[in-house]
């Protein structure tokens, strides 16, 4: 495998710095001196070098990233991003059951490096935590797979619901008989209610708790051995929440709409 | 910001080397040494190294990556490849115009990493299409984006669908209006059997030329002038072909269903 290119970016701070400077835009070389407080005797020969290897090219006097050396640089970043992430808790995320997470989104899972984990304690367990409790109000679409039954989710959504907000949640079939079963009210008014669809997907597969508004997300995985973890991954970050957007239509894809009968 | 986990993996190629090959699968200490050519001695401390750092495991005799690792190298695997493509042919690829490839398909590029550029002949320079049909085995489908205005191809076609081949054709604007306006009796023709398919893209986005057949695959990409310039992208193996068949979905779904039958 040829990488030599890759180490050559990646062993100097200063080449990638300039790369990631061309990448707001086309600059001259006063810009680039100015930015960086030094003179052309240093930087040419790296401008030089990377216009040699097709990451920068040069166009009447200015010099921007080309085609390739711009998605040279995004790849890096992704791969930057999933190291990032992986660092804020190693262990969580090696002992997480990620396999079903489909190709595209696990390959891109860096995108969720801008979030935080929240540990639940025994006495909060069963409580909606805090930054959910905050946005729910304020969110306009909801994105909702649940691979088990929270006590707080069969009313959390109500209010949405009610005043003409976008809800899409997914149940596993035991979760959505046992909340006819157990919360038929709360269950027929997501049911009849046109903002909200319902969707049921078989049992037997883990698949990881989702709630992704669109100014929140909260993921929950399953660790390894099946068991649910007590951290959960919380954001506001707008690629994380696309993210999470992302993997709940995915699993929607899969998913049977239930229909009123 | 310099990550401790991305240094692990870029600064020794002995590590990075170790990681690809258990990117495949557990190994033993045998197959590694084998693999990486190298004495075991020599190996000892990158595997301590990415040990250490949480990204591979051992079991007796047994080394793996860690979930962790794995991780990290599937989000390094699109860099990678990109680069392999790109250092192949470098003078290619620098001056390809890939604006109409959409982001998503363009960061990963790298797939196609086995195919060959070719440039064409004096005598099928103006005939891509029928050049490669000429070459190639079809036996059930073919999906083509027409971007190069060819008098020849409803005839040739024409042939493939007597043969009760299944035809996608999705052709650029100003091609299929100056086709129509020369050739419009053929290319009703053409569109009359039942398992031929037309589609126009309306964008006005300047898309590659793609002939995919059931196991081959040619694509033209435009020079950085728009223009065609006798090169093209040859490929036949499965990540090539199915990073087309995602970039022809992509047209596909941008296009709309021409002419009813």
């Amino acid at each position: 495998m040829q990488s030599s290119e890759i180490n050559y970016i990646w062993l100097s701070e200063k080449r990638l710095n300039l790369l990631h400077y061309l990448q707001d835009g086309s600059k001259d070389i006063d810009q680039i001196k100015s930015h960086f407080n030094i003179n052309s005797r240093l930087i040419v020969p790296e401008i030089k070098k990377l216009i040699k290897a097709g990451i920068i090219i040069e166009a009447d006097g200015l010099y921007k990233l080309s085609g390739i050396g711009e998605l040279n640089l995004e790849n890096l970043q992704s791969f930057i991003d999933t190291a990032e992430l992986i660092e804020i808790d190693p262990d969580y995320w090696e002992n997480n059951d990620l396999t079903q997470i489909p190709d595209k989104l696990y390959r891109r899972i860096g995108e969720l490096k801008n979030s935080e984990l929240h540990v639940y304690d025994l006495d909060d367990i069963f409580d909606c935590p805090d930054p959910l409790r905050k946005t729910i109000s304020t969110a306009k679409e909801f994105f909702i797979y649940m691979p088990f039954l929270p006590p707080t989710l069969p009313s959390n959504f109500l209010e949405p619901i009610k005043n003409g907000k976008k809800v899409c949640m997914i149940l596993t079939r035991s979760i959505l008989e046992k909340m006819e079963k157990e919360f038929p009210h709360e269950y027929e008014l997501h049911l009849n209610s046109p903002n909200c669809q319902l969707f049921v997907c078989e049992d037997g597969i883990l698949r990881p708790m989702i709630v992704a508004q669109d100014n929140f997300l909260l993921l929950g995985f399953f660790k390894n051995d099946g068991i649910y973890g007590n951290k959960e991954l919380m954001s506001n970050d707008k690629k994380a929440i696309e993210w999470g957007q992302e993997l709940c239509r995915c699993y929607m894809n899969i998913a049977e709409p239930v229909t009123k009968n | 910001m310099r990550s401790s986990i991305i240094d692990t993996i870029m600064l020794s190629e002995k590590r990075r080397d170790l990681m690809l090959y258990l990117s495949k699968g557990s190994k033993t200490r045998e197959e590694i040494v084998e693999a990486l050519e190298a004495n075991w001695n020599l190996l000892k401390q990158p595997v301590k190294e990415l040990k250490d750092a949480g990204l591979i495991f051992q079991k007796d005799n047994d080394y793996r990556l860690s979930n962790n690792g794995q991780l990290m190298i599937t989000s390094l695997m699109p860099l990678l490849k990109m680069v392999n493509t790109f250092s192949s042919e470098s003078d290619y690829w620098v001056t390809r115009n890939l604006q109409a490839v959409p982001h998503h398909l363009a960061k990963r590029m790298g797939e196609l990493e086995n195919s060959s550029v070719l440039t064409l002949s004096l005598d099928s320079m103006f005939e891509p299409l029928k050049h490669f049909l000429e070459n190639t085995a079809v036996k059930r489908r073919l999906k083509i984006v027409i971007s190069l205005f060819d008098p020849e191809a409803p005839r040739i076609l024409k042939d493939f669908a007597e043969k009760n081949i299944e035809i996608l054709l999705i052709f650029e604007k100003h091609t299929y209006e100056k086709m129509n306006e020369s050739f419009g009796d053929e290319l009703k023709s053409l569109n009359d059997y039942e398992n031929v398919n037309f589609f126009m893209i309306e964008e006005e986005i300047n898309p590659p030329e793609i002939v995919l057949g059931d196991e081959e695959m040619t694509i033209i990409f435009f020079n950085l002038n728009g223009k065609y310039d006798y090169r093209e992208l040859l490929s036949s193996d499965n990540a090539s072909l199915d990073w087309g068949n995602e970039l022809f979905d992509y047209y596909k779904g941008i296009s709309k269903p021409l002419v009813e039958k």
